[in-house]
């Protein structure tokens, strides 16, 4: 919606979408047809299918600020490695087990609620899952 | 790229600036684009550059203040600033003063993990930077078209200003730019903004911009009969 209004306010008369995303469309679909909370809801999306045991984590730097959100295996391996990239006097938090597409979704909804929270979009070890709008699921482009 | 990302990031105390952040987001991207124009050694994915005032280092002893740290791809240098001598300064110097610390500390860095190529890419990046005076402007896709016998380049840049990105579709004949059009603008420091456009083809008369499936107005079709050439 964003980029149609600006487009509009530009002037930009000439140029014209070629279609729609299906992510669009299916939040358009639950707004219109609700029956109740859970058919409003967007639902986070993941293009992972594995279900092998995992966790997300939070990873903060030696000063206190968030240096990363992340997935790892159950055994922490993964949080170890990216423990210490983040430096020294490094510190974080995990979750309980939950198969591995789950535990993605828990990372984009964690990121997400940071930005919305503070407005910082960059994070000093992560790039990837961008922050999305809890109303549409797309990425945040303000 | 061998180097995915160079930030930097301004701290007092433990108050994240993000306002600078921001700022100065532009001008390590930059610095990035520079660096991989050169480096050719083992993958950096992240070199994160701190400009901390000495209250951080009080409020937190265990940082190494003026020091590098290294591991698994992440690269960070322990920078300090005086954030009220900083303020002082104009917009000019200010920019003048990251990049002339952030080759400071890249140098330091790479000397530290002893990385060569990154000693080598830094000395290259400050230079080129300061040629183009700073301008960290650049043409995130581009591709060469051919329009009834006229060869064209079609870019799509962002342009960093005071006030935000902007992307800009321009068409050039011969490095002269014959048309151009804001597409969309976003705040600083919105990464995804960089990386949603993927390229630029001409498909049955119409120039289409193609990119991220999540974007809602891409891909975006501008009719050439549109274009005055």
């Amino acid at each position: 919606m964003h980029y149609k209004l600006f487009l509009r306010q530009k002037g930009v008369g000439a140029f014209t979408k070629v279609s729609a995303t299906s992510k669009v469309a299916t939040a358009t679909q639950a707004a219109k047809g609700a029956t109740g909370f859970a058919d409003d809801a967007i639902r986070l999306t993941t293009s992972s299918k594995s279900l092998a045991p995992s966790r997300t984590y939070s990873i903060f730097d030696g000063s206190g600020q968030l240096y990363k959100f992340g997935v790892t295996d159950a055994n922490l391996v993964r949080y170890g490695q990216s423990l210490r990239q983040a430096g020294p006097g490094a510190y974080g938090k995990y979750s309980s087990i939950m198969p591995k597409n789950q535990a993605h979704i828990m990372e984009k909804y964690l990121r997400s609620l940071h930005y919305n929270s503070t407005g910082q979009y960059a994070l000093p070890g992560t790039k990837i899952p961008y922050p999305v709008n809890f109303n549409t699921g797309l990425p945040i482009i303000p | 790229m061998n180097i995915d990302r160079t930030l930097f990031w301004f701290k007092d105390g433990d108050e994240m600036l993000i306002v600078l952040n921001e700022d100065f987001f532009g001008l390590g991207t930059l610095l990035n684009r520079l660096l991989n124009d050169r480096y050719d050694g083992t993958k950096i994915k992240f070199i994160n550059l701190d400009f901390a005032t000495e209250k951080t280092y009080e409020l937190h002893p265990n940082l190494p203040k003026e020091d590098a740290y290294y591991y698994g791809g992440h690269l960070r240098y322990y920078g300090v600033f005086n954030k009220e001598q900083f303020s002082s300064l104009s917009w000019t110097e200010r920019q003048k003063y990251v990049w002339d610390k952030a080759h400071q500390y890249l140098c330091k860095s790479a000397q530290s993990i002893k990385n060569k190529k990154l000693l080598e890419a830094a000395e290259y990046a400050y230079k080129k930077g300061i040629e183009a005076n700073l301008n960290p402007d650049y043409r995130m896709v581009e591709t060469d078209i051919n329009v009834s016998g006229q060869q064209l380049k079609a870019s799509v840049w962002v342009n960093f200003k005071e006030d935000g990105m902007y992307s800009k579709l321009t068409l050039e004949k011969e490095e002269e730019i014959v048309f151009e059009k804001d597409i969309d603008k976003t705040k600083k420091g919105v990464e995804f903004f960089l990386e949603m456009y993927k390229g630029i083809k001409l498909v049955n008369g119409n120039l289409v911009i193609t990119g991220h499936k999540d974007v809602d107005y891409l891909p975006l079709k501008i009719p050439l009969d549109k274009v005055v050439l």
